[in-house]
């Protein structure tokens, strides 16, 4: 890959990064360091990586980077709740329409999520989503299978919810 | 089909996905209601995530664009490369031994004065530690210097082969003149990739013309990370190398080669007239 390849690469897959990111993260600051982090790692690389591969390659470092920052969120941040504590400092650039189910996301364990953001946002099929990851394929899919499960039943207490009210 | 409690979630997906034909479907049925699981709670009103529409505002940081390079820097890269094409494909004609040859190209004082040889400073003896880095791995045998014998150009390589390389943070070299980690047991990966260089007027072009320049940071680089940006932290020996190995290049460049077999020729007259 040259340097006009690379920049091609930022063109088409820095908002899809982001969303990534952003989607796992819910603070815009940590999403733009890992897109940030995830291109440098390629331009690191340029000579070696594959243009074709490129959108994969920048996808499993971001990955491997979210769950760096995670890990060091938990560190830091002690017992503190994850979502409770993003909620307060990230700026959601998602319409209210999805508002709901993006803010499930949060409530899922980190493969369910990224599996499903992957495959949803992304449209990566569960083999490149197995690659990115580090998953069998049978893991990406059980992973997706209990991440809808559990936005389905997020949205039912939510409706529930919504039926007590006065 | 083998469908168990550990994958019939898989199985499931599956199904929504429409991949399952009516037997398995039926298999996975029976198998749902074997485990006392409701079919349709299992299977219906599950989401599917609409990406919404997100633009990175960062964008043009993230790109490259092209560094300036003085035209002497772009000679002395062109060079090298034709020099390196040369000691790939060059066989030596059966009335000019390659020994020979070897011993017209070497370097003459007349383009190396002493006042302008490269000096670099004692490397630091501590190897550099970055928090949370494997360091251990920033150690490399190189190993293979015998598949090295069809390179004669680059046989200045050789004082660093067999040695372990220990990576510092004194000296800068380009990717792309590193050692071929194909030959060399190298691994360039596990060196440390600094931030793009910041040119200015302060540049010493009496060093570029020698295929190493020093940046303004007071550190060593190479003519390859003006072109590519990517450099690494590499020891006192491969800078050393690196940047023998450029100019040996440069200075063995097609019109020395021509030169060399025409001196040769010269003195192989004149034995003759003897």
């Amino acid at each position: 890959m040259d340097r006009s390849q690379y920049n091609q690469c930022v063109e088409r897959y820095a908002d899809g990064l982001f969303r990534f990111a952003f989607s796992s993260l819910r603070n815009r600051e940590q999403a733009e360091d890992v897109v940030q982090e995830s291109f440098a790692r390629v331009w690191e690389k340029v000579k070696t990586v594959d243009f074709a591969k490129a959108k994969s390659y920048l996808f499993t470092t971001a990955h491997h980077a979210m769950i760096d920052e995670v890990r060091q969120r938990q560190h830091f941040t002690s017992m503190e709740d994850f979502s409770s504590t993003t909620e307060k400092t990230a700026t959601s650039p998602y319409p209210d329409v999805n508002d709901i189910l993006h803010k499930a996301l949060a409530t899922l364990p980190e493969a369910q999520r990224s599996a499903l953001l992957l495959r949803d946002y992304e449209g990566y099929s569960y083999q490149e989503i197995g690659d990115i990851t580090g998953m069998s394929e049978s893991q990406v899919k059980i992973n997706i299978f209990r991440a809808r499960t559990a936005l389905k039943n997020y949205l039912k207490r939510i409706d529930n919810l919504i039926d007590i009210e006065p | 089909m083998n469908i168990n409690t550990d994958n019939y979630e898989a199985y499931l997906l599956d199904y929504m996905d429409g991949n399952l034909s009516p037997d398995e479907t039926k298999q996975l049925q029976a198998f749902v209601a074997a485990q006392g699981l409701d079919w349709d709670e299992l299977t219906e009103g599950l989401p599917r995530l609409e990406a919404p529409a997100v633009t990175y505002e960062g964008k043009e940081s993230l790109k490259k664009k092209a560094v300036f390079v003085p035209l002497f820097a772009k000679i002395a890269a062109a060079a090298a490369a034709i020099a390196l094409l040369f000691a790939l494909f060059w066989k030596p004609s059966a009335t000019m031994p390659q020994q020979e040859l070897m011993a017209e190209l070497q370097p003459r004082k007349t383009v190396l004065p002493e006042a302008e040889e490269i000096s670099f400073p004692t490397p630091k003896a501590t190897t550099y530690q970055i928090k949370n880095q494997p360091i251990a791995k920033n150690k490399a045998t190189i190993s293979h210097q015998e598949e090295r014998t069809e390179m004669p150009l680059l046989a200045d390589l050789n004082p660093v082969s067999g040695k372990e390389i220990h990576l510092t943070d004194d000296y800068l070299i380009a990717n792309s003149l590193l050692p071929d980690p194909m030959i060399f047991n190298f691994e360039p990966e596990v060196a440390f990739i600094e931030e793009e260089p910041y040119y200015d007027d302060d540049w010493e072009p009496s060093l570029i013309d020698r295929g190493v320049i020093r940046l303004t940071n007071g550190r060593y680089g190479s003519i390859g990370e003006m072109i590519g940006g990517v450099f690494h932290r590499v020891s006192h020996e491969v800078a050393t190398t690196t940047a023998r190995v450029a100019m040996t290049a440069y200075y063995k460049a097609d019109n020395q080669i021509e030169e060399a077999k025409e001196r040769w020729q010269e003195k192989r007259e004149r034995k003759d007239e003897e």
